[in-house]
């Protein structure tokens, strides 16, 4: 796994030197700022795997850095690990909301360090093979348009407010304190039918329509402090702050009139009909990192009931498919 | 811990060392410019960005106590800084026992 890890502290740069050495990552490059850094990403043909950095740096800081690269295409869903001493809230929320995929606090524990590394060392291994198995769909070439959707991935949406990956989305709760996530619920939401809706359907339109989903639940989510991730299939996971305020039915009846009003469509003209069941939240107060996390998976497997036991009788369902399929 | 990262951590805590003894002399000299209303700004914000650094690696490098009492100087700047409620002789102490704690920790080793 090559790695570019930016610090502007020299001692930083030298103990992530020897310890990712020792941890047997021989291909690290070091930056002392986040400029460095840029001038490296760009003159490098073999881009990097994995990207450690600093928030608090002179010049640019390693938000800013998050931001500027997940809007490169080289580097949109490369992993970084934020490795900082700025453990407040409002940082840990930035750096996620900026496409971190993981935070680690200064002074770091060296096994916590490999530990982290191990999982983004197999999330990367993953995804090349992925790449191998389906180079047409992680080319962007126009003919991965037509490809037939794989529903089961975990979508990677962007440029929704509060959108974040899946895998990034569990990291924040772990990252978390007891008292940071005082006062947040988890919830999550299945579209119905997902599996159903989306077969025969393509990569672009899966999605899109995912994407379209991500949206009426950020704009529904718009007045708090929130993360929503794509967990697969239709069902998208949840953190909000504020939860003890938040009413499941009135929540599922905003996000379907907001997926009401987008009038969806598929690529040949045909409406697309969505709805979205949303689970029962459950608040983290007092939990810890570990059990919040447990909880948000809870909330997946119980919209996902709840999508599944909605009554739908033979004859409106087969109405809805001719809707859908023609 | 294997041999390799035990060796390599001994390099970085032995320059650490050294580093720590020039950014003691920094913390001294910006402690003596805090009564000086031109140059306070720039002391604070020079003493702040010294702590972070020692913040984030101490702990890592065995100094736990150092690495802890910086966190916490950085920290109650930091509430100075944000005009919170954390007054000047509170920095001023917690500025003193940093410096105070990076010379033991020199001299201990």
């Amino acid at each position: 796994m090559k790695i570019l890890a930016v610090d502007d502290d020299e001692i930083i740069r030298e103990l992530l030197s020897e310890i990712l050495n020792a941890l047997g990552y021989a291909s690290v490059v070091l930056a002392e700022s986040g400029q460095e850094a840029l001038d490296i990403l760009e003159a490098t043909t073999d881009p990097f795997d994995c990207l450690l950095f600093d928030i608090q740096m002179p010049g640019m800081d390693g938000i800013s850095l998050v931001s500027q690269l997940r809007n490169t295409v080289e580097y949109a869903r490369t992993p970084i690990l934020m490795i900082t001493a700025m453990a407040d809230r409002k940082y840990v929320d930035s750096a996620f909301a900026a496409g971190a995929t993981d935070y680690i606090t200064k002074p770091f524990d060296i096994q916590e360090l490999d530990s982290r590394l191990k999982l983004i060392d197999a999330l990367v291994t993953e995804r090349k093979q992925q790449q191998d198995r389906n180079p047409v769909n992680w080319s962007g070439a126009d003919n991965a348009i037509m490809n037939p959707a794989d529903t089961s991935q975990r979508l990677h949406i962007v440029d929704v407010d509060g959108v974040i990956d899946y895998l990034s989305l569990e990291n924040y709760l772990l990252q978390m304190s007891r008292a940071a996530l005082f006062g947040n619920c988890v919830f999550s939401v299945a579209v119905k039918d997902a599996k159903h809706i989306f077969r025969g359907a393509s990569q672009y339109e899966f999605q899109f329509a995912m994407t379209d989903v991500a949206e009426a639940i950020s704009d529904c989510l718009k007045p708090f402090k929130f993360f929503v991730a794509h967990a697969g299939e239709g069902d998208f996971a949840c953190v909000r702050d504020t939860g003890r305020s938040f009413d499941q039915k009135e929540f599922q009846t905003a996000v379907a009139q907001r997926l009401r009003e987008m009038d969806l469509y598929y690529c040949d003209g045909r409406p697309m009909v969505l709805h979205a069941v949303v689970s029962e939240p459950v608040q983290l107060d007092w939990r810890s990192s570990r059990s919040s996390v447990n909880a948000l998976l809870k909330t997946l497997q119980n919209a996902e009931s709840e999508a599944n036991a909605l009554e739908t009788s033979p004859k409106q369902n087969g109405a809805f498919t001719r809707r859908l399929f023609g | 811990m294997n041999t390799e990262l035990s060796a390599g951590l001994a390099k970085v805590r032995t320059r650490f060392l050294i580093e720590l003894e020039k950014r003691r002399a920094v913390l001294n000299y910006a402690y003596g410019r805090l009564d000086d209303d031109a140059a306070r700004a720039e002391a604070i914000e020079e003493i702040c960005s010294i702590a972070h650094k020692i913040a984030g690696t101490a702990g890592t490098l065995g100094f736990g106590e150092l690495g802890a009492h910086a966190a916490t100087t950085e920290d109650a700047i930091r509430q100075h800084l944000d005009g919170q409620a954390v007054d000047d002789a509170t920095i001023r102490a917690e500025i003193i026992q940093l410096i105070d704690l990076a010379g033991r920790s020199q001299s201990n080793e």
